[in-house]
């Protein structure tokens, strides 16, 4: 201490002695002087001899002073130490924990979905991103060989120039180079890239990022959806599933050292991540690829700009098929049109009206009508598709060349309030409950709110509308004996291997057994060919072995320029059953806007024909006892 | 230790007659001797027992010091023992993550091969077309085979189809 005083003189032997002296003397010098000399206590040597004056300090103040100064530091220093011990504790608490732990997320593998016969139709690998930071590498040289390293592996994806591009644009400090690479793939990588960097710390890293595998690629993508960046769903079955689908993700603790690395045996509060459960679908995928496959074929052949369909079993309304095909669109941008997207039925909707009068007992296949070639309600006045004078046709003959004029005078008999009781139980105008997003009602006007000429267009289907989910229930409730099943498309989910039933739709009876059966076998008309007196709409939608039961529509669409009816541009629609003597299946065909000219049966009906053959050949159907009875369309060709 | 050397001690003069001696010495020297032999008795008499007594405790502390290096040792074996089976664990959850990612990768190309789109664009590469509208051969009750509709090259629809749903 006394030999490190700044400007002591030289260590020599007497010094020291001379310098104790010296301070043995100041000690003495200030017990003597302290009252009055004060300043001095700071010389050592005692060479200065002048003397300060006395100085003139109140000390009792001076000490009082002091000690309110010390109090107050001391108690804020107090206050402050309560405060961080008590108020604020845990959260210094925390934030030491953060400091000096890490929790890892351990994220839950998503669900898988499978078609009803177990296929996986959209299941999850674990896939590896590779990343960087640009600002670790230590010369351009190193990022040349990265970026040559990437190129050469994943090229023409990645391409070296690319990821230069993105190690030296300087714009962001961490940059994915390529995504969705197998593990392997991504170890072999970061294999070569090792030999390359050097440093302490490697500026090229992995990230774990699964990948959500879709077998079948497009043909389900409008069914399924996708997901998104973050792995949850973004559409279909994905977005409808996704808390099911997504699990849970668990977590592990973990103490890291001053750089951030995990040190080994710190590993505490683990939780295991909860896998996401399974989604059991009753789509059947190759069903489902052919249905897709001949609704392309079938709108590109009929000149449409898209179309849908769908395949529904009779028994339990499961849909084994659901597709929708826009000419030019992606499936990301057409969607899942069969549910989200109503339109107007036209004649196929007819059978509510031929069911009304069943269910009253007006009609029998047989019974005879006068048709004209027109009919005036409402104040407006409605063709028939093709002209005639008065001819004699059978109800069956009305409902199989889909007549207007026929329908409406049989609407007549049934009455208004028949009609729109009736047209309550066909589950329109309500959500058909089927487990997807976006699950459109469609528009049924209540009667309170009809117009004059509403009476003159439900009944022929125009007026309201309805998706194809809608119009494939209406037919399976006639196909079902008169009881409608709501609509499903998923078969069960499971979690941890238990397998739950998805909740149903209450069945609702829309006809009685009779009247269902009555209708379903004068539905068989339709596919009738043979001569004028016999051709039904559709004899295109026959099947070789089996019969038949169907209705063809075609509805004028609204054309948005004017607000009115479009000349040209109609929805072309079938509706079927298969086979008619032991319904199995029902298949709802829509083709939007097919070329000018073209109707239901010219269009959708051979649609319909390639669809159930397929289907009744796929499913092993056997093939109907005998085949269907011819009934006489027209009693007489003019009165 | 009890054993004390009696070296320290400076021994009494052999003489006691030594005519240059006081009698008050001479007593001294008296009492010194008589000291001396007592202390020089009892101390060649105790000479071994402290030794034996010490030998006796002796298995006593060896007995501890095995106690307490066995327990070092055991600790040790054990602790190395838990670190082996540490990284044999941790090997294995590194072999079953790999195996893991293996059986994922293998699914996922099953998968893929397995696809609806792909077999058929495979199938199409062979050759094949849809059976279509195909006639169909029945087995009646009377163990008749029947033909339903007219058979003909894959991809076109027979003839029969046309009429009547079935036909028969």
């Amino acid at each position: 201490m006394r030999d490190g005083r700044p400007g002591s003189p030289g260590r020599r032997a007497g010094a020291t002695t001379a310098v104790r002296a010296a301070e043995a003397r100041q000690g003495a010098d200030a017990t003597r002087s302290r009252r009055r000399e004060p300043s001095r206590a700071g010389s050592v040597r005692g060479r200065r001899h002048g003397r300060a004056k006395p100085p003139k300090v109140n000390h009792r103040r001076r000490g009082a002073f002091a000690l309110v100064a010390i109090l107050l530091a001391l108690s804020a220093a107090t206050v402050k130490l309560v405060m961080i011990q008590t108020v604020d504790a845990s959260a210094y608490a925390a934030k030491a924990a953060a400091q000096r732990d890490r929790t890892i997320v351990l994220p839950a593998t998503r669900g898988t979905i499978y078609d009803r016969n177990g296929t996986p139709l959209a299941f999850t690998v674990q896939g590896r991103a590779i990343a960087a930071w640009p600002a670790l590498f230590t010369s351009d040289a190193e990022r040349h060989a990265v970026a040559d390293i990437l190129g050469d592996e994943l090229g023409p994806d990645v391409t070296a120039a690319k990821v230069f591009g993105q190690l030296t644009d300087g714009k962001s400090t961490y940059v994915y180079l390529a995504r969705g690479l197998l593990p392997a793939k991504a170890d072999q990588i970061m294999k070569r890239i090792s030999d390359v960097v050097t440093g302490d710390r490697s500026p090229v890293t992995t990230e774990r990022q699964d990948l959500r595998q879709y077998p079948d690629g497009t043909v389900t993508q409008s069914l399924l959806g996708a997901t998104g960046w973050d792995g949850h769903g973004t559409g279909g079955i994905e977005i409808k599933f996704d808390s099911l689908l997504s699990g849970t993700d668990g977590s592990r603790t973990v103490d890291v050292d001053a750089l951030g690395n995990a040190m080994p045996g710190t590993q505490r509060d683990e939780k295991d991540p909860v896998d996401g459960g399974d989604v059991h679908l009753t789509i059947d995928a190759d069903l489902q690829y052919t249905v897709q496959q001949m609704l392309r074929d079938g709108v590109i052949a009929s000149g449409a700009v898209g179309g849908s369909a769908l395949v529904m079993s009779v028994k339990d309304a499961e849909v084994y098929a659901m597709a929708s095909y826009y000419q030019g669109k992606k499936p990301a941008q057409v969607g899942n049109r069969a549910v989200t997207s109503p339109f107007e039925p036209g004649s196929v909707a007819k059978v509510i009206t031929f069911g009304a009068a069943l269910e009253k007992g007006l009609i029998t296949p047989t019974t005879h009508f006068a048709v004209p070639g027109e009919i005036e309600m409402g104040g407006h006045v409605i063709h028939d598709a093709w002209p005639h004078s008065r001819v004699g046709m059978t109800a069956t003959g009305i409902l199989a060349k889909s007549s207007n004029v026929g329908t409406l005078m049989l609407a007549q008999q049934v009455g208004p309030d028949a009609f729109a009781a009736e047209l309550t139980k066909y589950g329109l105008g309500q959500k058909s409950g089927i487990q997807l997003p976006a699950d459109s009602a469609g528009l049924v006007p209540p009667q309170s709110q009809w117009s004059s000429t509403t009476f003159a267009n439900l009944p022929i289907g125009q007026g309201l509308s309805m998706t194809l989910v809608q119009m494939a229930a209406m037919y399976q409730g006639i196909a079902n004996g008169g009881v409608r099943i709501p609509p499903t498309i998923v078969a069960g989910t499971s979690k941890d291997g238990t397998v739950t039933a998805v909740p149903r739709g209450k069945p609702v009876r829309e006809l009685s057994s009779k009247a269902a059966g009555t209708l379903l076998d004068m539905l068989r008309g339709t596919i009738q060919g043979g001569d004028i007196m016999h051709d039904g709409t559709a004899p295109s939608a026959a099947i070789n072995g089996y019969q038949v039961a169907g209705k063809t529509g075609t509805a004028q669409q609204v054309d948005k320029a004017c607000g009115c009816y479009s000349d040209t541009k109609v929805n072309a629609t079938f509706a079927g059953i298969v086979p008619a003597d032991h319904p199995q299946f029902v298949i709802a065909i829509m083709l939007d806007a097919p070329r000018p000219g073209s109707e239901g049966g010219t269009s959708a009906a051979p649609l319909f024909h390639d669809i159930a053959a397929y289907t009744m050949r796929a499913f092993d159907v056997p093939p109907s006892a005998g085949p269907a009875p011819i009934y006489d369309l027209y009693t007489n060709l003019g009165e | 230790m009890t054993v004390l050397s009696t070296s320290r001690i400076r021994p009494a003069p052999a003489t006691e007659s030594d005519s240059e001696v006081s009698p008050s010495a001479q007593r001294a020297l008296r009492r010194r001797r008589r000291r001396q032999a007592r202390m020089a008795h009892d101390r060649l008499n105790t000479a071994g027992r402290p030794v034996r007594s010490a030998l006796i405790r002796v298995p006593f502390a060896v007995a501890l010091i095995a106690v307490l290096g066995g327990g070092v040792g055991g600790v040790l074996y054990l602790n190395t023992k838990t670190d082996e089976s540490g990284i044999r664990t941790v090997q294995a959850r590194e072999e079953s993550a790999q195996l893991r990612l293996e059986i994922e990768a293998l699914g996922r190309s099953i998968a893929q091969l397995n696809a609806t789109p792909r077999i058929a664009a495979e199938a199409k590469e062979l050759g094949l077309v849809p059976a279509g509208d195909a006639a169909i051969l029945v087995v009646g009750r009377d163990g008749q085979g029947r033909l339903i509709g007219t058979p003909g090259p894959a991809g076109q629809h027979p003839a029969g189809a046309a009429a009547s749903g079935g036909g028969h």
